[in-house]
């Protein structure tokens, strides 16, 4: 069984930290990493990739790393190529080159776990017009079809997904070099670091925007 | 334990000193089942999560969903090439799922089908097998539920992609990724994560496939054959041999 603090902290990192489904637990550097990934999905969506950016900046800067090299990532490297990009954040530091080769794959490996896990569990944001199945008009076929997508699936997702938590407690190891537990609120996010308030309008229709 | 914030991680296994149990699709080891009846149907999920390489016979007869596993290495393996150039021994490779999935294609009665797909460059496309299912499906539901099956099959095959797309991404000879970090405590993480959580996990959450692949097969406007014997499908279909010296050293 997952405890249910864990199951939510599981869903905010899964989540599309959208304006229409605010984060609502405090952020941590999970919630950065999705963030990175979201930027990364948001490729050719500019208003989405502008907002995702301006999210993971604001992040950064309320935990406190904007000196690190995974601060520069989010302004220089384009969408789409974040995450593939972190693995390589050994080689931007100059400590630890000895056994930088092998972090660099450690990295890599546990970002694609993640990317993974975050492919599959934005699944439902995809269903534009209801779940594959949702309209058959075979009442068993669509029964059992909605087995599988939600109940078989959330079942065995939300076990899996519990790898997040200890992937990413190590990857703030590998990638910020310590495993302080940093958390922000999301009211002082948008007060103090400029994160963009969900309840804004202008916020809202910049995200939909061309969309 | 090892617990890393409230998560509870089972004890890591001494370097080099990995769990029994079999190999995976990358050639990991996944946990060994006891016989218990919930165990066979890991050892179902085992087979569709397995690279069905040379290095052993599939355990059980072949099935549909076996096709579709072998579809997916096969698709994988003609990506790899595109990107690669040909180089090394993918050539052989991609002939070895070629001929696996032509001889199974066979046993299961699939030739001529839309789900003959193993010539084509991307075998496991999924726009490509539905739209292929699209006349039989129209001819058995009509044209609107028609376009509703094929969302369906459409977001099964997808499903099943991911989640045998979900593997190691690091291939190593030695080690595990991050095995020559020299922080033993980090290291120790990550090999918990490499070797215990992820294959636990990842097995666990392919239990999915049992199902996916019985609703697909339901879903098919095509008739399926009963899954077959390894034995049968080389004596009657020319499933590859991997003892055969051609194969040698292909994986």
């Amino acid at each position: 069984m997952v405890a249910q603090a864990d199951q939510l902290r599981i869903t905010q990192l899964t989540s599309s930290y959208s304006p229409d489904a605010p984060p609502q637990l405090p952020l941590a550097f999970g919630d950065f990493l999705s963030l990175l990934w979201q930027i990364d999905r948001a490729s050719g969506l500019p208003s989405r990739e502008g907002y995702y950016r301006r999210s993971a900046t604001a992040l950064a800067r309320g935990l406190g790393f904007e000196q690190r090299s995974l601060y520069r990532l989010i302004q220089t490297t384009p969408a789409g190529k974040i995450y593939a990009s972190l693995p390589n954040a050994p080689y931007r530091g100059t400590e630890r080159l000895v056994d930088a080769h092998d972090r660099q794959t450690a990295i890599r490996q546990l970002a694609d776990i993640r990317d993974h896990i975050l492919a599959m569990g934005a699944y439902r944001s995809e269903w534009k017009l209801g779940w594959p199945g949702s309209r058959l008009s075979d009442v068993e076929m669509r029964e059992r079809l909605f087995a599988v997508f939600f109940t078989a699936f959330e079942g065995q997702f939300t076990h899996f997904s519990r790898l997040l938590l200890v992937v990413d407690i190590v990857l703030q190891e590998m990638l910020l070099g310590d495993r302080q537990n940093r958390e922000i609120s999301l009211i002082r996010l948008i007060r103090e670091y400029g994160y963009p308030d969900p309840h804004s309008s202008s916020v809202r229709q910049q995200f939909n925007a061309g969309n | 334990m090892l617990a890393i914030e409230g998560v509870h991680v089972s004890s890591v296994n001494p370097p080099g000193e990995m769990a029994h149990g079999v190999q995976s699709a990358s050639g990991a080891t996944l946990p060994a089942g006891s016989g218990h009846p919930i165990d066979r149907e890991l050892e179902a999920v085992r087979q569709l999560r397995s690279l069905y390489d040379t290095r052993s016979d599939p355990a059980l007869p072949l099935g549909f969903g076996d096709y579709l596993s072998l579809l997916f290495r096969l698709h994988e393996h003609n990506h790899l090439l595109q990107e690669a150039g040909g180089t090394g021994n993918l050539p052989r490779r991609r002939d070895w799922y070629t001929a696996c999935c032509g001889a199974l294609c066979q046993g299961l009665g699939l030739e001529q089908t839309s789900l003959d797909t193993a010539a084509t460059e991307k075998p496991y496309d999924l726009r490509q097998i539905v739209s292929g299912l699209r006349p039989l499906l129209r001819s058995k539901h009509g044209a609107i539920q028609a376009a509703y099956y094929e969302i369906a099959l459409g977001g099964l095959l997808r499903q099943r992609g991911d989640i045998l797309r979900a593997d190691r991404s690091v291939r190593y000879a030695q080690g595990g990724p991050g095995s020559g970090i020299t922080d033993e405590a980090l290291r120790a993480r990550i090999e918990s994560i490499y070797f215990t959580r992820f294959d636990r996990d990842l097995l666990e959450f392919s239990r999915q496939l049992v199902t996916l692949d019985a609703l697909l097969l339901d879903l098919m406007p095509v008739t399926v054959g009963e899954p077959v014997a390894i034995d049968r499908l080389r004596a009657e279909y020319g499933y590859p041999d991997r003892r055969d010296p051609q194969w040698g050293g292909v994986f």
